[in-house]
Formats: C-alpha cells, sequence, structure tokens
C-alpha cells in the first residue's frame, strides 16, 4: 500500500496495535507488518513522530522498560485512547461500507 | 554505521535537548533491534534518512507549539472583551476610559477591533486544522503572524485602559469595583504576556520546518472555508478576485455600525428631535467616515502580513 495513503490512517493503525498489549516501536512496527500481511510498508522512522505525538495528546502513555539486552520504551493505551480506537473503528466501518457500497453499484 | 546515522540525527534535530536525548535512544535501541536481524544496513535503510525524521519531529513540535499559541490568543482576546465589557458596566458608564474621546481610549477602540479579527483569522486556521494529525507546515507562519497581531492589540488594550484606570479610578469611589477591574486587568496582562512567551516559544519550534509539500490553498482559503458553512459571498465581492471592493464595502458596513452604536449610547430614537436630526446626521457621517478609513487602513497595512490579500 501507497506510504501515503496509510499516513492518514497510521494514528488509528498504531492505537490498535498497541491495545493488543503494551509494545516498543520496533515491535509494533513487527505487528503492524504481521497483520497486515506485509501491505504496510513504511519507513520504520516515521513511526515515532506518530508514537510521541499520540502521547502528547494523551491516547498512549510510555516508560523505559529493562530489556534482555538493553532498556526500551514501551508504549501503553490510556482510557483516552481506548475511547479513540473506539471512535476510529467507527468511523473507518462506516467509510468502509460507504466505499464499498459504491464500488459495488460501480461493478454492477 | 549505526553510531554514524545516530550523529547525522543528533545534528539534524532540532528540539530541546531532553527530548532529543529520548528520541536518539528509541532510534538507537530499534535500529540495535533491527540489525540483529537485517544487519546494520538494512536497518538503515529500513529506517529512513535521519533528514525526514527530524523533518517530521521538527513540524510535530511545531504544530502543538502553534495550536497552543492559538488556544492563548484566544483566552487573551477573551479576557480583553470581558475587560472592556466590565468597564463599560461599571461606574464610570459613558465616561469609561474605552468611551471617552481621549488616547488610551481611541487605542483601545481601535486595537480591539484589529484584535477582534486577527484573532478571528487565527482561530478559523485552527479550526480548519484542527482534526488533522498536524498543522500544515505552509499554514504555521501565518497562524503565528494572525496570533502576533491580535497579542500586540491585546496588550495596548491592557496598556491603555490600564493607564486610563489609574487616572480615573480615584474619581469613581466604588472600591470594589476598581479592585474588580484591577484584578482583570492584571489577570489579562499575564495572559497576554503567557501568550506572547508561547508565540516566540511558537516561532522558535517552526523555525526548522523547512516547507517542502507544494501549497494545499492559498491563506485566504482557511477563511473562506471557514465561512463558506454559512455564508456564500457572491462573485462581485469575492475576497480572492475582489479583495478592495471587499474591503471597502466592509469598512462602510463597519462605519455604519459604529455610528448606529454611537447614536445608540446617545439616547437612541428617542433623543431624536427635528432640531437634532441634522448634527446626529452629520456626527453619524463623521463617525462612519473615521471607522470606515481605519478598516480600509488596517487592511492596507496588515491584509499582505495576515495573508488575507495578494
Amino acid at each position: 500500500m501507497r506510504s501515503e495513503a496509510l499516513k492518514g490512517h497510521l494514528d488509528g493503525l498504531l492505537l490498535a496495535v498497541v491495545a493488543e498489549e503494551p509494545a516498543h516501536g520496533y515491535e509494533i512496527l513487527e505487528r503492524l507488518r504481521d497483520r497486515s500481511g506485509g501491505a504496510f510498508a513504511l519507513p520504520e522512522g516515521t513511526v515515532y513522530p506518530a508514537l510521541h505525538r499520540l502521547e502528547g495528546a494523551g491516547l498512549l502513555k510510555s516508560s523505559w522498560a529493562p530489556g534482555a539486552t538493553r532498556r526500551r520504551r514501551v508504549y501503553a493505551l490510556t482510557s483516552k485512547g481506548k475511547r479513540a480506537l473506539g471512535q476510529r473503528r467507527k468511523e473507518w466501518r462506516s467509510f468502509a461500507g460507504a466505499v464499498e457500497a459504491v464500488l459495488a453499484e460501480a461493478r454492477a | 554505521m549505526i553510531d554514524a546515522y545516530l550523529r547525522e540525527l543528533a545534528v539534524q534535530l532540532d528540539v530541546p535537548a531532553r527530548r532529543r536525548a529520548r528520541i536518539l535512544a528509541e532510534v538507537r535501541d530499534h535500529l540495535l533491534e533491527s540489525a540483529e536481524r537485517h544487519g546494520e544496513e538494512g536497518a538503515i535503510e529500513s529506517f529512513g534518512p535521519p533528514a525526514e525524521l527530524a523533518r517530521d519531529f521538527h513540524l510535530q513540535l511545531a504544530s502543538a507549539s502553534a495550536r497552543r499559541s492559538s488556544a492563548l490568543t484566544a483566552l487573551a482576546l477573551g479576557g480583553s472583551l470581558l475587560l472592556l465589557a466590565l468597564i463599560g458596566s461599571g461606574p464610570m458608564g459613558d465616561h469609561a476610559p474605552w468611551t471617552s474621546a481621549g488616547l488610551y481610549g481611541l487605542v483601545s477602540f481601535f486595537a480591539a477591533q484589529v484584535a477582534l479579527v486577527a484573532g478571528a483569522i487565527g482561530m478559523a486556521r485552527w479550526a480548519r486544522y484542527r482534526h488533522e494529525p498536524l498543522f500544515p507546515a505552509q499554514r504555521l507562519e501565518d497562524t503565528q503572524r494572525a496570533n502576533a497581531v491580535a497579542l500586540g492589540c491585546i496588550q495596548a488594550i491592557v496598556v491603555s485602559q490600564g493607564v486610563g484606570v489609574v487616572i480615573h479610578a480615584g474619581s469613581v469611589g466604588d472600591s470594589g469595583w476598581t479592585i474588580a477591574l484591577t484584578v482583570t486587568t492584571a489577570a489579562l496582562a499575564v495572559v497576554t504576556l503567557a501568550g506572547m512567551a508561547g508565540l516566540v516559544r511558537a516561532l522558535a519550534r517552526s523555525r526548522p520546518v523547512a516547507v517542502t509539500d507544494p501549497e494545499r490553498d492559498d491563506a485566504l482559503a482557511d477563511l473562506l472555508a471557514a465561512t463558506r458553512l454559512r455564508v456564500s459571498l457572491p462573485e462581485w465581492i469575492d475576497m480572492r478576485a475582489h479583495p478592495w471592493r471587499f474591503c471597502l464595502l466592509f469598512a462602510a458596513a463597519c462605519g455604519i455600525a459604529a455610528a448606529a452604536g454611537h447614536a445608540l449610547l446617545d439616547g437612541g430614537f428617542d433623543a431624536v428631535t427635528w432640531s437634532s436630526v441634522a448634527r446626529m446626521l452629520l456626527a453619524g457621517l463623521a463617525i462612519a467616515t473615521i471607522e470606515g478609513a481605519a478598516v480600509a487602513l488596517a487592511f492596507a497595512g496588515l491584509g499582505r502580513f495576515l495573508r488575507i490579500r495578494a
């Protein structure tokens, strides 16, 4: 998928991935890649400004956690983030449904 | 290779030291983890150029600062209107500094109007982009200009009203109202100074943001997007096609409103007699002309700075 198209949905995707279980940046990207079957491929660095922004908006919280070889910055969803994720899921279902209806009509 | 990448990123990142340290630590952790699977070269290639990452962070910080600056400006604007209303409703009444013809009254009268327009421009931009994750880079400077003009005018109101209160408060005799006015003026001064500090910070944050994307819309589109929701202007007074025509009509409308407001303050239609009609019409014409000329001058002087005319 083109990275420009993905950027508009990146926030929602990151929230959904973190909602599963708290994770650090590399793990978040791995989950995003795995769950999308490799469809979502964007420069890995772009995820960090988005994570910082979501944290600044109060949708994520983060802290340093000890890892096997080095400490990592782990991100977790806040309650405000859970509500925002629910809202984005609703908006996406509505949008996807409308697009599907138009495309289906066009095919018919 | 990873160390060289991190050194390059550290040079590119123009952010507070604590934030830089955290970003570098996270990036280092990510690259080391990725290098275990794909090698250092593969890890760096997948991560992306340091200049792009730095740009994303700069835009993110600049957006957050611009939004905070707009919020403080809106607060200061509301406070200034409250201050003027408090003065107008107080024991001074018609002799309140801002209704007098003294210098501080005139300063407040015109500064309040410019602050209102500049503040509205800033808020229209905030409203247009409030649901987007980032403020468009092209609009950062426009927003900060509007906030700077609004805050400058509000500070002029604070100073002029403060001088007026100091000069006239002794003749009022209502110590409770004087105390309320003093506290409100001082609070507004603090908010305005905080707003200016926020604006300086926002300007510093937007300095490293390079505008590389093509222009999305011109600056006027933000304002028209906010008003188009309710008002559809006919083509013959379209701001983009005929800015001066729009300005003159707007100036005339402001002049008529100012004259009508003054007439109402003087007692409205109850005070009209045949002998006073000519005098009132002349006074109204004078007020309308002064107000209209001031609006046109402000448009000429600030229109290009605020990016509402070419």
